[in-house]
């Protein structure tokens, strides 16, 4: 992991085998549900589900500040804890709670590097039990919102053209000849893309094992699509949680230093009324 | 279910076709218990997962959950396209 700009906060599935019993460090399955979690999980893992713990479902929104609190006490989290993140999924979602504790501002927050499909592919021990967590009160910084784009925002710098905007969506996807990736639900109007935005699908900065690509690919790979560190710059997908894998990439692995994730996504702009959209 | 740790055994990975769609079916098993998982492949999402006793139960189990998930997908894009036929709408438009 030494030539990523923050390789701190990437580690393998050895660091994770050698330090899972290490009372300083939290293990965290996070996934879509907690279906994966449930068929076996790291020794000395917790579950997060994101749709029920990780979204303020009835707000459409991240976890308000006092409801990341609660996760993090009763998840025997605290300020100072080594908080290792992976799941199912292609660390999509593991992704996304690595960009909302860092939001709230948890210094040491890392992923798993290939998430539970490496892990299950070397064959390393699995539990059902469930780890035993004696919770803590954890106080929470303020949500650093450099993080995040809204769209608003996110329309005035498409409208300057100020941004390199990446959408990590399939090339179907993003041509609109779908609306949804298949099995999945659509949840918008149309088809098609942000205005300016570049193609570059979550999966290209992968290997194929699910581990990341080195740094010289990763600059390679946007560069190639005109996507550099001189402009700030903002990823989206349909819901943002490929897009928080690809935020992850620009920001901790490339260190690029303003990159926002656009949760809103496809399923927020490509339902407004009178937003302009890119389709061939 | 036991508490035993154990690594996953006998991962195996393969390609289907279903409902028109290739998609990848993962099954391993973990202690007694076969675990089986369907992916769209691109870009990936799991869309259909299964357990049971044996990997057939646990793969026949998620290829249903994906079967009716891509089914309900086409039949989606279907309506839309019949809805914007009766509205006389270009077929390229949403």
């Amino acid at each position: 992991m030494g030539s990523y700009a923050y390789p701190q906060t990437l580690v393998d599935t050895d660091w994770v085998h050698d330090h899972r019993e290490d009372p300083d460090v939290r293990v965290v399955e996070v996934d879509v549900d907690t279906f994966a979690f449930e068929e076996g999980h790291i020794p000395g893992a917790i579950g997060w589900d994101w749709a029920s713990q990780l979204c303020d479902t009835r707000l459409r929104d991240i976890l308000s500040k006092a409801g990341f609190e609660a996760l993090m006490g009763a998840s025997g989290i605290t300020p100072q804890t080594t908080v290792v993140l992976y799941g199912d999924n292609n660390n999509w979602f593991a992704a996304w709670a690595f960009w909302q504790m860092k939001i709230y501002g948890h210094e040491d927050v890392r992923l798993m590097n290939g998430g539970r499909t490496k892990w299950l592919a070397e064959g390393r021990e699995l539990t059902f039990e469930e780890a035993d967590i004696a919770p803590t009160t954890y106080v929470a910084k303020d949500a650093d919102m450099s993080l995040r784009d809204y769209q608003g925002a996110l329309a005035k710098k498409v409208d300057a053209g100020s941004l390199h905007l990446v959408d990590v969506r399939s090339v179907a996807e993003f041509t609109g000849e779908l609306l949804a990736p298949p099995g999945l639900p659509e949840t918008c109007q149309r088809g098609g893309h942000i205005p300016g935005a570049a193609n570059v699908p979550w999966g290209e900065v992968c290997a194929p094992d699910g581990t990341f690509k080195s740094r010289d690919e990763l600059a390679a790979l946007y560069a190639a699509r005109g996507v550099t560190g001189d402009k700030p710059i903002t990823a989206y997908c349909r819901i943002g949680e490929r897009s928080s894998h690809t935020w992850f990439a620009l920001k901790y692995l490339l260190g690029y230093e303003d990159v926002r994730n656009y949760d809103g996504s496809w399923t927020e702009w490509g339902n407004l009324v009178a937003a302009p959209i890119e389709r061939p | 279910m036991p508490h035993d740790v154990s690594g996953a055994q006998g991962l195996t990975t393969r390609f289907v076709v279903l409902e028109g769609e290739e998609v990848r079916v993962t099954s391993y098993l973990v202690g007694v218990r076969y675990s089986a998982r369907v992916d769209n492949i691109d870009p990936g999402g799991i869309i259909g997962r299964g357990r049971g006793a044996t990997r057939e139960e646990a793969e026949t189990l998620a290829l249903d959950d994906a079967e009716l998930r891509l089914a309900l997908s086409h039949s989606r894009q279907a309506l839309g396209a019949a809805s914007r036929a009766l509205r006389g709408d270009r077929p390229d438009e949403d």
